[in-house]
C-alpha cells in the first residue's frame, strides 16, 4: 500500500509527466522491494531517499506491505547571491 | 564551505584578492602530505582524514581558508563552481562519470553558504542541535566532507588516469553519503517540513497510483 503526504502532493504537482513517470516506475520498484534508498542522518534516519534522476524522493517504510512518500526534491545547485 | 574553493585556488581568478590566495597555498602545502597518502591508496581516504583531524594546525588554517570563502564574491564564486565542473572532464577522460557527485558536491557547498549568508542563526542552531543529539552522524559528517575534500585536491594534483579512475570511485561513494547529509539538513531548517507529514491519500491499485502521483 502507498500513502502520500500534503508535502509530496504538493511537490508531485510542480513535476514534469516525464519525471512522473520515473518516479512511478521507482515507486514500482520500491513497493516491490527493489532498489531501496539510503536512510538520512540523525533526527530523520527513519526517513529515506532515493534518487531519480535529478530528483530525490524521500520516503519511508517502516511498516511493511507500506510506504509512505514524504518529497520529492530536485537537486539545487541554485543562485546564491 | 570549502570544497568548490579548491579549484579556483589552482587556477586563480584575477578577482581574488592575492592575500586570500596566501591562505589557500597555505593550506595547501600543509595537506601536500595527506594528499600524498590519498593518491598512494584512495581507498584509505577515511583513515588519512583521521590523522587530519588531529593536526590542530592545518585544522586552523582550514578554519581560515573557510571564512576566506564567506568573502567570496559573485564572479569568485562562480569562477570556483566553472573550475570545479571542469574535473568532471578529468574524470570522463579516465573513464568514470562524476558527474553526479561533483553536483551533490556543490549543491552541499552552496546551500551552506546561503544558509550562513542569510540564515545563520537558524542553520548553526540546527548544526548544534545535530552535534549535540546525534555525535556520531556529526563525527561521520566531518569525515566524510574531508574526506570529499581530499579526494577533490588529490584530483587536482593527478594526472594519472589510474589514480583518476581509484579516486573517482572513491568520490563517487562518499558524494553518496553526503547527499543524505544534504538532505538532512535541509529537511532540518524546513521547519513546516514535519507539520506537512499528513497523509492525504493513498493508493492499492496501479490506477489509484497513477491518481496519487496525478500521471495523465
Amino acid at each position: 500500500m502507498l500513502e502520500v503526504t500534503s508535502h509530496f502532493n504538493k511537490s508531485v504537482k510542480r513535476l514534469n509527466e516525464s519525471v512522473k513517470k520515473q518516479l512511478k516506475k521507482k515507486v514500482e520498484e520500491l513497493l516491490n522491494g527493489q532498489h531501496g534508498g539510503k536512510s538520512l542522518k540523525g533526527p530523520y534516519r527513519e526517513f529515506k531517499a532515493v534518487r531519480i534522476g535529478k530528483y530525490r524522493l524521500i520516503y519511508s517504510d517502516k511498516e511493511p506491505c507500506k510506504i509512505v512518500l514524504h518529497d520529492i526534491r530536485h537537486r539545487e545547485t541554485a543562485y546564491i547571491f | 564551505m570549502i570544497l568548490l574553493s579548491v579549484s579556483v585556488v589552482v587556477h586563480p581568478s584575477p578577482t581574488i584578492p592575492y592575500t586570500r590566495i596566501i591562505v589557500f597555498r597555505e593550506l595547501l602545502d600543509h595537506l601536500r602530505s595527506y594528499v600524498k597518502s590519498v593518491l598512494e591508496d584512495p581507498k584509505n581516504v577515511e583513515a588519512v582524514v583521521q590523522e587530519l583531524l588531529k593536526d590542530q594546525n592545518t585544522l586552523k588554517l582550514f578554519y581560515r581558508a573557510s571564512k576566506e570563502v564567506l568573502n567570496f564574491s559573485q564572479s569568485d564564486w562562480l569562477d570556483a563552481l566553472k573550475s570545479f565542473y571542469a574535473l568532471g572532464e578529468k574524470f570522463k577522460d579516465a573513464g568514470i562519470d562524476a558527474e553526479d557527485a561533483l553536483d551533490i558536491i556543490a549543491e552541499h557547498d552552496t546551500w551552506k553558504l546561503q544558509q550562513i549568508r542569510k540564515n545563520f542563526n537558524k542553520y548553526t542552531i540546527m548544526l548544534f542541535d545535530f552535534s549535540v543529539n546525534y555525535p556520531e552522524g556529526a563525527n561521520r559528517y566531518i569525515i566524510v566532507y574531508m574526506s570529499v575534500f581530499l579526494l577533490l585536491i588529490a584530483t587536482i594534483e593527478t594526472r594519472s588516469l589510474e589514480k583518476l579512475r581509484a579516486l573517482g570511485e572513491e568520490l563517487n561513494r562518499f558524494a553518496e553519503e553526503l547527499e543524505l547529509y544534504t538532505l538532512t539538513f535541509m529537511i532540518g531548517i524546513d521547519e513546516s517540513w514535519e507539520k506537512k507529514l499528513d497523509i492525504i491519500a493513498t493508493a492499492r491499485t496501479p490506477e489509484e497510483l497513477r491518481r496519487v502521483l496525478e500521471i495523465d
